[in-house]
């Protein structure tokens, strides 16, 4: 494709080494390519243009190294998360359960209750409300989802990891309803 | 991938299937690694830029109505994502720099300034990627596509939204203007 703002044969050029010259536009090439001196400017083009490319890969793989470089603090931090876990768990294994309350449901020993406590049994209290009670605010509660990729070791591969965000609005009432 | 199979995995990613968002992430990756690159010219930021687009297309899957654009709206994300998170990367160094540059004028005689050193392969290297670098971001991104994709003038022109005629001038600009930024300093 030929363009008045430029070199016709640099057009040519550049069809041939990106692979877009028709077989009319080699052939002429060709035929251009006996003159030396065209010969000559051939070869600089397309060396210059080799060499640029090469250039440009070389350093767009660096992004690749990089990131490899990047992942092992990440490979470190899951090691030391899952050494964190595997402590964690047996802890929990070693430590002997406590003691167990009496089967009467008597009252509980002071101090924090256990996550094993029976329930409270199920019920409404009714209070009186104090005079200085402010009607509550309403929440309103709605989930955004977005993801977040991450890049894995092999070429391609990829976790990702699909978050749900629970926001919450709260919206002041003025009616009685 | 073909268009319809295309669809298809939007589709379902907007519906919140991780298989499908898994496959596109698979395909468009490389390409818009490569886009962000000619974007931004530093393979240091590729990977966070690269990050940073993909939150930004799984938050704005769902406004994508015509799945046949795809490769162009993402290439609308990841390029306005680059030009953000370099211009922001760009103010905090120059920060940096410009206290390392105090520093070092307090330090610097002439004793320390390094010798001149003869244009190695390296830094002929170096050289073309700096006027690279220098090209406007019309010549440069359709520059860099070419040698990273490999991709034809079509495919270059559907991602940028300009016609195969003007890739082709473009490509054509961008290496007369390489080729006199370099004039002496690099064998052409």
């Amino acid at each position: 494709m030929l363009n008045a703002n430029t070199d016709p044969l640099e057009h040519l050029f550049t069809r041939e080494i990106d692979g877009a010259a028709s077989r009319d536009e080699r052939e002429l090439l060709h035929t251009l390519l006996q003159d030396p001196d065209v010969r000559a400017r051939f070869q600089a083009y397309a060396a210059l243009d080799e060499a640029l490319g090469a250039a440009l890969r070389a350093d767009f793989d660096r992004a690749a190294a990089s990131a490899r470089s990047r992942r092992y603090p990440r490979r470190l931090g899951r090691a030391l998360a899952l050494g964190a876990a595997a402590c964690v768990a047996t802890l929990i294994w070693l430590v002997p359960p406590p003691p167990k309350t009496p089967a009467s449901g008597g009252p509980q020993q002071a101090g924090a209750p256990s996550w094993f406590a029976p329930l409270e049994p199920p019920g409404d209290t009714v209070e009186a409300l104090p005079a200085d009670f402010e009607r509550p605010r309403v929440r309103f509660r709605g989930t955004q989802r977005y993801w977040i990729v991450v890049p894995q070791d092999e070429p391609g591969h990829f976790l990702i990891v699909e978050m749900d965000r629970v926001r919450t609005a709260v919206i002041g009432l003025h009616e009685d309803f | 991938m073909d268009a319809a199979l295309i669809g298809r995995l939007v589709a379902l990613a907007q519906r919140g299937d991780r298989r499908a968002a898994d496959h596109l992430v698979r395909e468009h990756d490389g390409w818009v690694r490569s886009a962000i690159y000619a974007v931004v010219g530093r393979p240091d930021l590729v990977d966070d830029i690269a990050q940073q687009v993909w939150l930004r297309v799984w938050e704005r899957l769902d406004t994508l109505q015509n799945p046949a654009r795809l490769r162009p709206w993402l290439y609308a994300i990841a390029r306005r994502t680059a030009l953000d998170m370099h211009a922001e990367h760009e103010r905090h160094r120059s920060r940096a720099t410009s206290l390392a540059a105090e520093a070092m004028a307090l330090e610097d005689s002439p004793s320390q300034r390094r010798p001149p050193q003869t244009l190695s392969e390296r830094e002929q290297r170096e050289a073309l990627l700096a006027a690279v670098r220098g090209l406007p971001a019309i010549y440069r991104e359709p520059l860099a596509l070419r040698h990273l994709q490999d991709w034809s003038y079509a495919e270059i022109a559907e991602l940028l939204g300009i016609s195969v005629e003007t890739v082709e001038t473009r490509l054509v600009r961008a290496r007369a203007l390489l080729r006199e930024s370099l004039e002496g300093r690099v064998p052409c």
